[in-house]
């Protein structure tokens, strides 16, 4: 784990240090999450759709398979 | 050509919840950039159910999957870029027209929904082979050669 010192300008931005910036790739844009638990404040990067695409998938599905399981849940639905 | 919006049909949703899809040709890295140069990217609420059963049947780490599926929930809902489809009277109204060609109950969804955007991604071989029925039905293949014709013509 890594500390950086984070200091609040007058306006109540945030001043990231350099090394930060590029250890988290953070570009101009960037969103993040802050969340408060307790005395503590955890800045979560703000995923996209396309950051989501940057990362390995867990498995592969098949195109074939998704059909069927379309035709499974048609039947329950219509069926109930 | 040059797309700016597509509507997905749920094989291309599943990526999102780190689910990879055996389409020929397909990798993560070609779909981000396709994604990537799309303003929007329109899903199906029944594409988000159907990609939670599907995921319920994959066999590796239940809580990963679990996990990396809220995740990507999420990221779908917060992302400005993507609208998700309800279904919507005029939805309805398609899936009225759309009811007589013979398809399932969700794909006529999908279709009818796909209407508002104009242009469906899909693997179904049923959908690439409707006609001039207000909505253009592409699959992955033809979507990039489309796309590199548009990037050429630049």
């Amino acid at each position: 784990m890594a500390e950086y010192i984070v200091k609040v300008g007058k306006k109540g931005e945030l001043y990231t240090p350099k090394k930060l910036r590029l250890k988290i790739d953070m570009a101009p844009g960037d969103e993040f999450v802050a969340v408060v638990e307790g005395e503590e404040v955890i800045l979560r990067k703000r995923k996209t759709i396309v950051n989501v695409l940057e990362e390995e998938a867990l498995a592969t599905v098949s195109a074939e398979e998704l059909k069927e399981e379309r035709s499974v849940m048609e039947k329950e639905l219509l069926e109930r | 050509m040059q797309f700016r919006e597509l509507y997905l049909d749920t094989t291309y949703v599943m990526p999102f919840f780190y689910l990879d899809v055996d389409v020929k040709g397909f990798s993560r890295a070609r779909y981000k950039e396709v994604i990537k140069s799309l303003d929007r990217v329109h899903v199906s609420e029944i594409s988000l159910i159907e990609a939670k059963a599907k995921s319920l049947k994959i066999g590796v780490d239940r809580s990963e999957i679990n996990e990396r599926f809220n995740e990507g929930l999420s990221v779908l809902a917060a992302d400005e870029k993507v609208v998700i489809h309800g279904y919507r009277a005029v939805d309805d109204k398609r899936f009225n027209e759309f009811h007589t060609f013979g398809l399932g109950f969700f794909d006529t969804v999908i279709l009818a929904q796909s209407c508002t955007v104009g242009i469906l991604l899909t693997e179904d071989s049923r959908f690439l082979r409707l006609k001039d029925i207000g909505v253009k039905t592409i699959n992955w293949d033809a979507l990039l050669r489309e796309m590199a014709v548009g990037n050429k013509e630049k």
